[in-house]
């Protein structure tokens, strides 16, 4: 049984220092997930919140037929995306703020990639943008992805494909775009 | 990759970089998830809004440091999980204790119920422990079986034959369930014996590895 399988299985046991070995392991990409969904800051950490909170209250239920990792993804997006209705049901302008309260990391250059990145990715739509989380942030394989979103796995190639575009065009085309003509199969979402 | 298109690293490299949050924020964060694992408090936290919740959630960590109880250590210390109350509970009219024990648990095959000289009793599977309740009010622990030492020695055997692989009971075990200390996980059995409980690991029934005497 590995490292991770043990620390499940002791987890849903109710083992609290398992359930917060789990949290802190997982809590950086679920929380990256969150921002990088939801884009403002204070509201992505609303949904980190509740994806640990959902993720301990469903680990009794995990069954370990996928990987922990790939149900921890499906958690956090779900928090995400229920954050975005959320946010859509208040109608909040577009917060000045979003990026203000984050920590510098290392230096202005950074600061400005980082502002640049989050400015672009905000108007990339949300379709696109969760999916481009999925697989870049998260490593999600396309078939990965297509469950936790519950759409076809063309469908997620298409917008992979049209969210990177937008994304490159978004921030200058650095590098230029491996364009291809992508189709949005099996359309439906 | 096999993606019909690449994003540029660079690109790649500035999403995924999310600057992390402060070691507070983290903290608060898991704390306040915890506590959604402590039965006991679910029903206040469920009113709070999120920041409100992790801010509850410090203030119960910070309460309970500061009384002497241990949540997040990782010493040797056998029994550190505060998931359920080790004494007396608080106990609905009407509620058995094996009920209630269930009720707190998140997963209910973790209470278990048996019968003693006549007497009903109900067993919490624990982290490294079994807990051994009445069945009945008041729900104060009437001892445990104690047996993280038992595994972590077994971690540390240089052969790891099992003796005999089948064991025969003369009733059958109350529970078997694997547990570990930080090593390798084993599969225990619980059973009844004429003076009380004892535990044993699956594959060796020549001596437990923890008992206790019941009245």
């Amino acid at each position: 049984m590995s490292h991770d399988e043990l620390l499940v299985r002791r987890a849903q046991r109710g083992d609290q220092k398992a359930i917060d070995s789990l949290l802190r392991e997982n809590y950086d990409v679920v929380r990256a997930v969150c921002h990088r969904i939801i884009i403002n800051s204070a509201d992505a950490d609303d949904a980190t919140q509740m994806a640990l909170i959902a993720i301990v209250r469903a680990l009794p239920a995990f069954d370990g037929r996928s990987k922990f990792s790939t149900w921890v993804y499906r958690i956090a997006t779900n928090a995400a995306l229920d954050e975005l209705r959320r946010i859509r049901r208040r109608a909040i302008p577009h917060d000045d703020d979003t990026f203000a309260s984050l920590p510098v990391a290392d230096g202005v250059g950074a600061v400005d990639a980082q502002l640049d990145v989050s400015a672009a990715l905000a108007q990339v739509p949300e379709e696109f943008r969760v999916v481009l989380v999925l697989r870049h942030i998260a490593d999600l394989e396309y078939d990965e992805i297509a469950v936790i979103l519950e759409i076809p796995v063309g469908t997620v190639r298409s917008r992979l494909s049209r969210g990177r575009a937008q994304l490159s065009a978004l921030l200058g085309n650095p590098g230029g775009a491996h364009e291809r003509h992508i189709p949005d199969t099996g359309g439906q979402s | 990759m096999s993606d019909f298109e690449e994003l540029d690293p660079s690109i790649e490299k500035a999403m995924r970089h999310v600057p992390p949050a402060s070691a507070a924020t983290r903290d608060a964060h898991i704390a306040a998830a915890l506590a959604e694992a402590l039965p006991q408090r679910r029903s206040t936290v469920g009113f709070m809004n999120h920041r409100a919740r992790a801010l509850g959630a410090v203030a119960v960590v910070l309460v309970l440091l500061l009384s002497g109880v241990s949540v997040f250590t990782g010493g040797t210390t056998p029994s550190n999980n505060i998931a359920t109350p080790d004494t007396t509970m608080p106990v609905k009219a009407g509620t058995s204790c094996s009920q209630e024990l269930s009720s707190q648990m998140s997963n209910k095959d973790d209470v278990k119920e048996f019968t003693h000289n006549g007497a009903a009793f109900a067993v919490i599977m624990r982290d490294d422990k079994v807990d051994v309740y009445p069945s009945t009010p008041p729900c104060s622990t009437l001892g445990a079986l104690e047996y993280r030492d038992a595994l972590a020695a077994r971690d540390t055997e240089t052969s790891q034959s099992g003796g005999t692989s089948v064991c025969s009971y003369t009733t059958e075990p109350i529970a078997r369930f694997a547990d570990s200390a930080s090593g390798d996980s084993y599969n225990l059995v619980l059973v009844q014996t004429d003076s009380g409980l004892s535990m044993h690991f699956e594959d060796r029934c020549d001596s437990p590895i923890a008992s206790l005497d019941l009245p």
